[in-house]
């Protein structure tokens, strides 16, 4: 308890930042929840509306709301990770409290701990409850299908597991620079080398297998649900081409044709390659444990700089 | 402005002026390298059309074109934040700062006034903010020009031209205003990264109820891609100028919406109630001439703020 209040007297205006737009944003989605599930909660009465029959149930009444709210979320992870841990450091050195809070701790590890694990705490306590609200969310949103790998950064274990990471780096990040505002500028950068390197790594946590048609009657690949990774074409003969030269010959195919619709035989077939929907809670839990392992290494990381910095 | 007044801004600011100003730099240059590929990469594959199998030159062609339509909208994204992160990091802390670090009172009772020393601090880095927000805007001006060749009209609104200065400039003013205010760096950051977001929302809301309040009956023909928002449409009888709805031609004529019919009654065109692409230009003027004025009443805020402020 010491120490957590000793995070809130320090972080007071960062945790009030951070739990206000978290709850804000559990409250919307909660409510935008409940609301389209009322409206399901009324099929097979005479108050049915289209969205009982429909795979884009709520498109039209509530997508321009629930798809504000989940690109907010998406942002969270990002955002408590680097309000909450950018400061930690650098707080300490731009104030030059860290000359008296350094000596007086029996080590720099204990004190970095002291610090750190309270504001992970409340960090990731807040973001638990906004990654249940999205999730919570999604499944209502697309209430007639397995929702697989649809918003999948933006809600569950994956929300989360991106702010532990975020928040130790942005320990990391202002332990290296020492000052607030360039540590802020790094972390930023940082998260969009996150963002873009998790979603390079995506389609790999399990081997891609051949999909079937994306016009087939799985609501799942309507809704993006099928996590597709690549695209080729099959041709008459059984060979396999890249996507762009199947589509340069299916443009020939048509010209060939001149006007009229063409031998649908000779039209180059589309093949998708991906990850089936069924597969999510393994991606989830390969990504977790690399999330974790990286985790732990930046707070190595962290320690180390800590332990060697001049502390001003 | 003094050569030294501008040494005092690079000396004071320059991890943050290094990585946004010089960031927004590399930026625009990118931007407008990638324009110039992408045209060229246009016109050679223009000749490849047709081919099969395809050349290596137009397989390489095919691979290059990939490469920068996939960049396009990653570079037109960063252009629509570049104006938020540039007047939010440099705006918010360049006085919190200062007085966080207890540096103004020193420097207030060296400089000749409050007043002076103010505009020593802000108008360079208005004056950076402006050069290169208007150099990122023209060089995304210029990549979407080359993405989407023709009249663009509306699309892309917000993203590109001298708005996105405008919009770095009032979130400049906002952050300065913001950071005398509160005298904290990150409160600063926060509060002001608040109210920039209901500021630009509000003006954009506005400016899209000006849209519809000014919008007219206009016959699009083939310029539908330049028209940003269709609020909705009719059909006008051409002899006499009378105007139905959809509903009201249907059952007068409803052959024209069978299987054989066109969708249109004979001697009668399609109408839609659209802001011209036209009147563009007003529109980014209008709402620009609002920012700057956003920005000017945020710097008289800022002057009656340090005029008031106890120096500590």
């Amino acid at each position: 308890m010491g120490a957590l209040r000793l995070v809130w007297r320090m972080q007071r205006s960062e945790i009030a930042f951070v739990a206000f737009a978290c709850l804000a944003l559990s409250a919307v989605a909660a409510w935008l929840t409940l609301d389209m599930r009322s409206i399901l909660a009324r099929c097979g009465t005479a108050d049915a509306t289209s969205a009982c029959e429909f795979i884009f149930a709520f498109q039209e009444t509530h997508g321009a709301a629930v798809g504000l709210t989940q690109t907010l979320i998406g942002y969270m992870p990002f955002v408590v990770g680097l309000v909450l841990g950018v400061p930690i450091v650098t707080r300490e050195v731009e104030q030059r409290t860290a000359l008296i809070a350094w000596p007086m701790a029996s080590s720099r590890l204990r004190w970095l701990a002291w610090r750190l694990t309270p504001t992970l705490l409340i960090g990731l306590a807040l973001v638990v409850v906004l990654a249940i609200a999205a999730d919570q969310l999604a499944r209502a949103y697309f209430p007639h299908s397995d929702i697989g790998f649809v918003e999948y950064e933006a809600r569950g274990l994956p929300l989360v597991m991106r702010t532990a990471l975020m928040l130790v780096a942005g320990v990391a990040i202002g332990a290296v620079a020492g000052r607030l505002l360039p540590g802020l500028l790094v972390g930023i950068g940082l998260s969009v080398a996150v963002v873009v390197g998790l979603a390079i790594a995506l389609p790999h946590w399990v081997p891609s297998v051949e999909l079937g048609d994306p016009d087939s009657d799985d609501p799942a690949a309507y809704i993006g649900g099928r996590l597709h990774t690549a695209v080729q074409y099959r041709l008459r003969n059984g060979d396999l081409v890249s996507a762009d030269e199947g589509e340069i010959l299916t443009e020939a195919v048509y010209q060939e044709a001149g006007g009229a619709e063409p031998d649908p035989a000779l039209l180059p077939q589309p093949v998708i390659y991906g990850v089936a929907p069924d597969r999510y809670p393994d991606v989830v839990m390969r990504e977790t444990a690399a999330l974790a392992a990286g985790a732990a290494g930046v707070v190595a990381v962290a320690a180390f700089i800590v332990q060697r910095r001049r502390p001003e | 402005m003094t050569p030294i007044a501008w040494r005092l801004v690079w000396r004071q600011q320059r991890w943050e002026l290094a990585i946004l100003i010089g960031g927004a730099m590399v930026l625009a240059l990118a931007m407008a390298f990638v324009a110039w590929q992408m045209v060229a990469t246009r016109e050679g594959l223009e000749a490849c059309i047709g081919g099969s199998p395809l050349s290596p030159a137009c397989r390489s062609l095919v691979d290059w074109g990939n490469v920068w339509t996939a960049l396009e909208p990653i570079m037109v994204g960063v252009a629509t934040v570049a104006p938020f992160l540039v007047g939010l990091f440099l705006g918010a802390p360049v006085l919190a700062r200062e007085v966080e670090r207890r540096t103004a009172p020193m420097a207030w009772s060296l400089a000749p006034s409050r007043r002076r020393w103010l505009a020593g601090r802000i108008v360079p880095l208005a004056l950076l903010v402006v050069v290169v927000l208007l150099l990122v805007g023209w060089a995304s001006d210029g990549l979407q020009a080359a993405a989407m060749p023709g009249d663009r009209g509306f699309l892309g609104y917000g993203s590109r031209g001298p708005l996105i200065a405008a919009r770095g400039l009032a979130i400049f003013g906002i952050g300065v205003a913001v950071g005398l205010a509160t005298g904290r760096v990150l409160p600063a950051i926060l509060v002001t990264g608040f109210i920039a977001v209901a500021v630009i929302g509000g003006v954009e809301y506005g400016r899209s109820e000006v849209m519809r309040a000014e919008a007219t009956w206009i016959d699009i023909g083939d310029d539908y891609g330049a028209t940003s928002m269709v609020y909705d449409s009719r059909v006008r009888f051409d002899d006499t100028g009378e105007l139905i709805t959809d509903e009201e031609a249907f059952e007068r004529f409803p052959e024209e919406f069978g299987p054989a019919g066109d969708g249109i009654p004979p001697g009668a065109s399609r109408l839609y109630l659209t802001t011209p692409p036209e009147s563009y230009s007003s529109f980014v003027a209008r709402e620009s001439a609002v920012l700057v004025g956003v920005a000017l009443a945020a710097g008289v805020l800022a002057t009656l703020l340090v005029g008031s402020r106890r120096p500590e």
